[in-house]
């Protein structure tokens, strides 16, 4: 039993004495030497002197990190500040710095040379030679413009540009394509002055989407052969949201205003930009303008969202500003939809009118809504649509108008464009007023009520005081229409007059007109009668004052009919006269002295009998 | 007595010297003779081996137990079956890892004087302790009252993995109480094993008791664990061995500060606590009721770094052929120095990492969050992470014997089992550092931000971490299976045979403790539970035709849940699993001759065995995308056939002589399909891509085995064996992404290319020698004493290359860019056993 004792211990004391040592010192930290201080201009001078060598004694040049790595635009790199200077470092390692590290590089083993003509310091080991002093001490960008960069200024510097927009062509695409390593697009400031911003295809932000509005962006200032190449740090140092510089016709120019518009595109060029002398087409969002289309014999403007690929698009087509110092000008014009994409309450197409837009203030102009008639979702695809007469007695002085397109790759409806005529009658359309009509059936039922008698052809026009004929719906929602001229509340006197289209009574037999008249509240009473229809062979389509009318006396509604009673007149025979006619309905009132009968015209017919 | 410690402490002595000899020619693990094994994979860098040949010695089946000490060392697995398809049992409780299926050598390592006592059956059987595999079962007994009286002591020295080993066991026997006791404790070590850089450190213990409580009860009470740290080997590319002049090239050691710092070290203490009460509950029945909790750490470190270079010596760009690639053939030349010559350079170079450590003053900006929350400090760019898989298992199991008659007896029982493995990883150190940012470091960058899909966990965002915290991943691994089986075994004098089923139920889903950045709203708390239903069926028949013939015939056929492991695509960091995730079919049969005479033994087997329905998984990092990639296949099917000769003849009383011969051929039988991942990123890399694997090899082992041995009993108790050994068509496992379309895209039509991307490599064959013998004395009639001294591979080979894999990333234009990674057997090893019995 002792011999068992004595085994046990032996054998206890071989187990314990059995050690595995694992324990670890933590080995010294070896300190990196100091040397000669430099700065950053001491070395880029030394280069320059020298051309490109090794530093071989201990060296140290102290700066503040200004790009780094993390973003992946550039890669085994970084760029350095001092108070003076900057300067890119090409890393042998990658990692390890960070924007706003204070640092002192050790420059021994460190080559001073240059990389397609910037100047860098090369060989740098970030384990070995890189020693961070402090972190978060952020260079503050410098304002530069884009002529400085142009100039070679600011090499390797962290800067900021204010008032710049990329380039037309590169907006909505990706900043670097995934086909190439790097990929530039261009930077412009509002002078047209461009630089390249080249960003690398393994950047964090290299699949965003260049932005189309105007800004600011800090970036560091490269150098490639000569030329300037900005990188960017982060997506969020790229802010535009202001709208972009004039671009397209214009050019810096205020545009000559003209007495009338009359463009049915005739020049424009399929799928081409419109432009044309005095108009401006300019690209608020997104890449693509209102362009030319011809289809057949027909040529037009034309402005689609779609297969654009935008998120956003819009622009602008303006006519160039149009005399319009007694408010008497008239716009017409027509439009057509193809495959309404547009959503919800979403418009492809509005109209707007400025009164203080010279050809170059476009981003500060007002612009006011207009109300033409415009197609809308149910309607046929290219079938145009007549705007009406769009009254610009609004916009006294000298007034353009704007055809504004907004859409995107998802609205992407497609809008025409044509016979835009700003003129001081709404007589005729594109090419002047030489047609001539031999029957018409005027009911109103296209018209919108409370707004003015627009028809096509037919002029609506007031000789004294600001009322036209308008139209008016009875009953309310009946979709019946027709057309009224009154003074009540006018304040004013009014004479408005509705010319017909020249009429050739050559070419019908038995030319005939009829209507039906209707009158209310005939005020005063036993006054004389607001109506009458004329006749004129020489009226030139425009002047009704120069023109010689003759009164006709068909039956009409009279004070004593009753109120809001349709009087048929009957058949009208106009053969007593001959060559091309105009029949006039003309409305006379005035509110300043009571004289204010509302007057009622509908169902006009011009026959052959 | 005194003789004894005179030879003792010269062995010590002895073993000294040993430690402070030059260890440059080394190998992986071995085998030794006669009672245990040690393997150690670094092939797929495993954290633990499975490898479960320690146990197939103790066979009585010559083939087995040749497989086990003898063919092990090279990898062969029998039948070429891995330890998934092996039940591996401890009294009645299942010792293989639920999330794979596998089971660990390590959980029982050093205890081998109590897992000698196992049954081991191989193939499809009829067994009283469970349905088992097609793999067969291997049950170890360690209760306390099967072991007899004895007091053992044994002290070994080796070359090996480890150096020393001290076993001291203690068992009572049944004592008149009715009590009995088995006490086993052992310590094996090594400041430097077989391979340069590794060191060994590990116990084991066991302690059991047991009380007969009455004619019917007995309980018993088991403890046991085997904590163990150990520093690993790893494999490389030829091109690193070429160059170091060193097969056993060991890229995860280097210096610091002068001494071996090894950056891969496992440690696991996994023990294990089982209640079993031994019921006899009539003369004919018995039953074994158990319930055993598992629970403990394990956890393997490595390095990990961020914003700095490869810290791995052999990281190709670090490779002379990298700079011949790019044409720089003066950093080539410099290089090619460097690595036959400077140990900063080819190994790890620790100091370096330190001084990287010191300098990198950083910045984080709100810090868990809290707006404001700044913290600057030195920011390691190395550390030393630990991968860990903690455990927590209860196991509820019961096993059911009735002789029904002579002739008949019926086996049943059934088992519960739930797991709970909290898998993550941990800052172990920081090398000099003050902390780690806990963010990806491979998700996109700014300078002003951290992206929120950087973030580990998003409940406590930009963390920094320090060591023993949890950083990276955090998940559960949840996993509970209800089963049961029966068995009806009938035999007669002509005739054996017995049929079996069983019917199982496995659920398991992941519950993550983190939400990660990249996968916020599936990463988080508990995810899809996966339900499955399985079965078995197995039957066999033995016709002896008299004492000496026999003829068997086995069939199996079953269905198995998939495992954890292999369920998700990207487990660390979201809850998606695998597409078409199903159960594997298995349906095999085998066809035996055995003799058996006094002066012969010998077994001929054909066996045939059909997986289907596989799923397969691994990860890799990618340097391209910045992100580790997985790359799962499913729908993998497997065919194992072959031939199983084993004879062991005694031409004498004193000389016995004994031949293995196995032939098999495993290979992929459909065309899997497979979805590859990336770890950071939602984006599926390829999906449904078709692999063409039909008919290429498994691989990772050796198919044609054999050895020739003899042995020489001598009556004054000593003996003396030689055994020779051939290891033969063995191929390289393959990348399966080398064999789709789309690997042979950029390739034309007919380019001499192809066939380079699409081979599979053939490793060469190879022969070994072994040596063995030993002498045992009896004194007093009381104790024994004894040694005995096993040689393995005489005649030193250190070419022969046993095993090793094509690297997952690759270039199909110039394949040899990334080329395979090969592991060598250990040249001579030997160890020396010398052990003390009462």
């Amino acid at each position: 039993m002792k011999k068992l004792v004595l085994f046990f211990a032996a054998s206890m004391l071989l187990f314990f004495s059995a050690c595995v040592k694992q324990d670890f010192d933590t080995p010294p930290i070896k300190d990196i030497p100091v040397g000669t201080i430099y700065t950053i201009s001491q070395l880029r001078q030394m280069y320059a002197d020298s051309g490109a060598y090794q530093i071989n004694k201990d060296a140290s040049v102290y700066a503040v990190v200004t790009m780094d790595e993390s973003s992946g635009n550039i890669y085994k790199s970084a760029y350095i500040q001092d108070a003076g200077d900057a300067v890119n470092m090409h890393l042998k390692q990658t990692g390890g710095l960070r924007v706003g590290d204070s640092i002192r590089v050790y420059l021994k083993g460190v080559v001073l040379s240059d990389y397609a003509g910037m100047f860098q310091l090369d060989n740098v080991n970030n384990d070995s030679s890189i020693v961070i002093l402090a972190t978060q001490k952020f260079v503050t960008p410098k304002d530069v413009s884009v002529e400085d960069l142009l100039a070679n200024k600011y090499q390797a510097q962290l800067v900021k540009l204010n008032n710049v927009q990329f380039a037309d062509p590169d907006t909505g695409k990706v900043f670097a394509e995934t086909s190439t390593s790097a990929t530039n697009r261009k930077l412009e400031d509002c002078s047209g002055n461009q630089v390249d911003v080249r960003t690398s295809s393994y950047a964090t932000f290299a699949s965003a989407k260049v932005p189309a509005k105007r800004g600011s962006v800090v970036a560091i200032v490269g150098a490639f052969n000569g030329s300037p190449q900005l990188y960017l740090r982060s997506l969020s140092e790229v802010v535009m949201d202001s709208a972009r510089c004039q671009s397209g016709g214009g050019g810096g120019n205020p545009i000559t205003p003209v007495d009338s518009v009359n463009e049915n595109f005739a020049n424009a060029q399929n799928y081409t930009d419109i432009e044309i002398d005095g108009w401006s087409n300019i690209k608020v969002a997104g890449s693509r303008a209102w362009q030319g289309k011809v289809h057949n014999t027909d040529t037009y403007a034309q402005a689609s969202g779609y297969n654009s690929k935008l998120n956003d698009m819009e622009t602008w087509l303006i006519t160039p500003p149009v005399i319009n110092t007694n408010g008497d000008k008239v716009l017409h014009f027509k439009s057509a939809m193809a495959y309404w994409k547009h959503t919800g309450n979403d418009k492809p197409l509005t109209v707007l009118a400025s009164t203080d837009f010279d050809g170059t203030n476009f981003a500060t102009a007002t612009w006011t809504e207009l109300s033409p008639t415009l197609p809308t979702a149910g309607g046929t695809n290219y079938a145009w649509v007549k705007s009406g007469d769009v009254s610009l007695a609004n916009f006294v002085g000298n007034v353009s108008i704007a055809f504004k397109y907004k859409g995107s790759d998802t609205e992407s409806t497609s809008i025409q464009l044509d016979d835009i005529v700003i003129n001081a009658n709404s007589g005729g359309g594109g090419g002047g007023g030489g047609s001539t009509v031999t029957s018409f059936d005027i009911d109103f039922s296209g018209q919108t009520a409370y707004k003015d008698i627009s028809i096509a052809g037919w002029l609506n026009k007031a000789t004294i005081g600001k009322r036209n004929w308008q139209a008016k719906e009875y009953p309310t929602g009946s979709g019946k229409l027709y057309a009224q001229a009154t003074s009540y509340k006018s304040t004013e006197e009014n004479e408005c007059w509705l010319i017909t289209p020249k009429i050739d009574l050559d070419a019908m037999t038995n030319p005939t007109i009829s209507f039906d008249t209707e009158k209310a509240y005939w005020l005063p009473k036993g006054g004389a009668s607001p109506f009458a229809v004329l006749v004129s062979t020489d009226f030139d389509g425009t002047n009704i004052a120069s023109a010689t009318w003759t009164e006709i006396h068909p039956k009409v509604a009279v004070e004593s009919d009753a109120d809001n009673t349709w009087i048929p007149s009957g058949d009208v025979d106009l053969s007593s006269y001959s060559g091309k006619i105009y029949i006039a309905f003309r409305y006379h009132g005035d509110d300043t002295k009571g004289e204010t009968t509302s007057y009622r015209i509908d169902n006009i017919k011009l026959f052959s009998k | 007595m005194k003789r004894f410690l005179s030879i003792f402490i010269i062995l010590l002595m002895i073993q000294q010297v040993w430690a402070q000899t030059d260890t440059t020619t080394v190998s992986n693990e071995q085998t030794e003779i006669p009672t245990f094994t040690l393997s150690e994979t670094g092939l797929n860098d495993e954290s633990q081996s499975q490898d479960v040949s320690g146990l197939l010695q103790a066979s009585r089946d010559i083939f087995v137990s040749t497989a086990g000490y003898v063919f092990g060392p090279a990898r062969f697995r029998v039948r070429g079956y891995d330890s998934q398809n092996i039940s591996v049992l401890m009294d009645g409780v299942s010792l293989n890892d639920p999330t794979s299926g596998r089971a660990y050598w390590s959980s029982w390592g050093g205890l081998n004087d109590i897992t000698r006592y196992n049954v081991v059956q191989n193939g499809i059987v009829s067994s009283e302790f469970g349905f088992g595999g097609v793999g067969g079962i291997t049950e170890i007994t360690a209760r306390p009252s099967t072991f007899r009286k004895q007091l053992k002591f044994s002290y070994s020295l080796s070359n090996r993995s480890y150096r020393n080993r001290l076993m001291l066991t203690y068992s009572t026997g049944v004592l008149p109480s009715g009590w009995s006791l088995v006490a086993s404790v052992s310590r094996r070590w090594a400041q430097e094993g077989y391979v340069a850089g590794t060191f060994y450190d590990a116990w084991g213990y066991f302690l059991g008791v047991e009380k007969k409580l009455s004619k019917r009860h007995s309980l018993a009470l088991t403890i046991f664990g085997a904590p163990s740290t150990r520093g690993k080997s790893g494999i490389a590319v030829q091109e690193a061995y070429n160059l170091t002049g060193n097969n056993y090239y060991n890229p995860y050691w280097g210096y610091q500060n002068g001494k071996k710092r090894n950056s891969r070290v496992s440690s696991y203490h996994q023990p294990m606590i089982t209640l079993s009460d031994y019921w006899k509950i009539s003369d004919k029945t018995k039953a074994q009721l158990s319930v055993s909790y598992w629970f403990g750490k394990g956890g393997s470190t490595a390095l990990n770094w961020v914003e700095a270079n490869d810290p791995r010596p052999d990281y190709y760009r670090y490779l002379p052929s990298w700079y011949n690639l790019i044409g720089d053939s003066a950093s080539a030349e410099y290089y090619t120095n460097q690595w036959e010559t400077n140990d900063s350079y080819r190994q790890v170079n620790w100091d370096a990492l330190y001084f990287a450590n010191s300098k990198f003053l950083y910045t984080v900006k709100n810090v868990d969050g809290i707006k404001g929350n700044d913290v600057t400090g030195l920011r390691s760019k190395y550390i030393i992470e630990d991968r860990r898989n903690d455990k927590s298992q209860i196991q509820a199991n019961g096993d059911f014997t009735s002789d029904l008659n002579d002739h008949i007896a019926i086996h049943s029982g059934f088992n519960l089992n739930f797991y709970k493995g909290h898998q993550y990883k941990e800052i172990n150190d920081l090398l000099g550092g003050q902390y780690w940012l806990d963010i990806d470091k491979y998700a996109s960058g700014d300078p002003f931000k951290i992206p929120a899909a950087a973030q580990s966990d998003l409940n406590r965002p930009n963390r920094l971490v320090k060591k023993g915290d949890i950083f990276g991943y955090d998940y559960d691994a949840n996993i509970n299976m209800q089963s049961a089986f029966g068995e009806a075994e009938f035999t007669y004098r002509k005739l054996d045979f017995y049929f079996g089923a069983t019917i199982s139920h496995t659920n398991f889903w992941r519950t993550g403790n983190m939400r990660n950045g990249h996968f916020p709203l599936h990463s988080y708390g508990d995810g899809h539970n996966n339900s499955f239903l399985n079965f078995g069926l197995k039957g066999g028949i033995t016709y002896k035709a008299n004492g000496r013939n026999y003829i068997r015939g086995n069939l199996m056929y079953m269905t198995r849940a998939p495992y954890f492991r292999d369920a998700y695509i990207s487990v660390r960091t979201r809850d998606f699993t695998v597409d078409n995730l199903k159960s594997e079919t298995i349906y095999s049969g085998d066809l035996s001759y055995l003799l058996r005479t006094p002066a012969v033994k010998a077994r001929i087997t054909v066996y045939y065995t059909q997986f289907k329905d596989k799923t397969w998984s691994r990860s890799f990092y990618h340097e391209a995308l910045n992100s580790f990639v997985n790359y799962i296949m499913t729908g993998v099917d497997e065919l194992n056939t072959g031939l199983e000769l084993g004879i062991e003849a005694n031409l004498s009383p004193t000389i016995s002589v004994s031949g293995v011969f196995g032939y098999g051929q495993y290979v992929y039988t459909s065309r899997p399909v497979a979805t590859i991942t990336q770890d950071n990123d939602a984006r599926l890399l390829a999906k449904d891509r078709k692999v063409y694997l039909k008919n290429y090899y498994v691989g990772g082992m050796p198919q044609t085995v054999a050895s020739l041995g003899i042995r020489y009993n001598a009556p004054k108790y000593w003996f003396i064996g030689l055994n020779g050994n051939y290891f033969g068509n063995a191929y390289l496992p393959v990348n399966p992404d080398r064999h789709t379309k789309e690997a042979l895209e950029s390739l034309p039509d007919g380019d001499y290319r192809i066939s380079g991307v699409l081979a599979q490599e053939k490793l060469p064959d190879g022969m070994t020698l072994d040596l063995f013998g030993g002498k045992s004395w009896r004194i007093e009639h009381k104790y024994t004493v004894g040694f005995t001294l096993s040689l393995s591979n005489l005649l030193n080979d250190t070419n022969h290359i046993t095993g090793g894999y094509e690297q997952l990333r690759y270039d199909p234009q110039n394949i040899n860019k990334f080329p395979p990674k090969y592991g060598y057997l250990y040249g001579r090893t030997f160890f020396f056993n010398v052990y003390f019995r009462m």
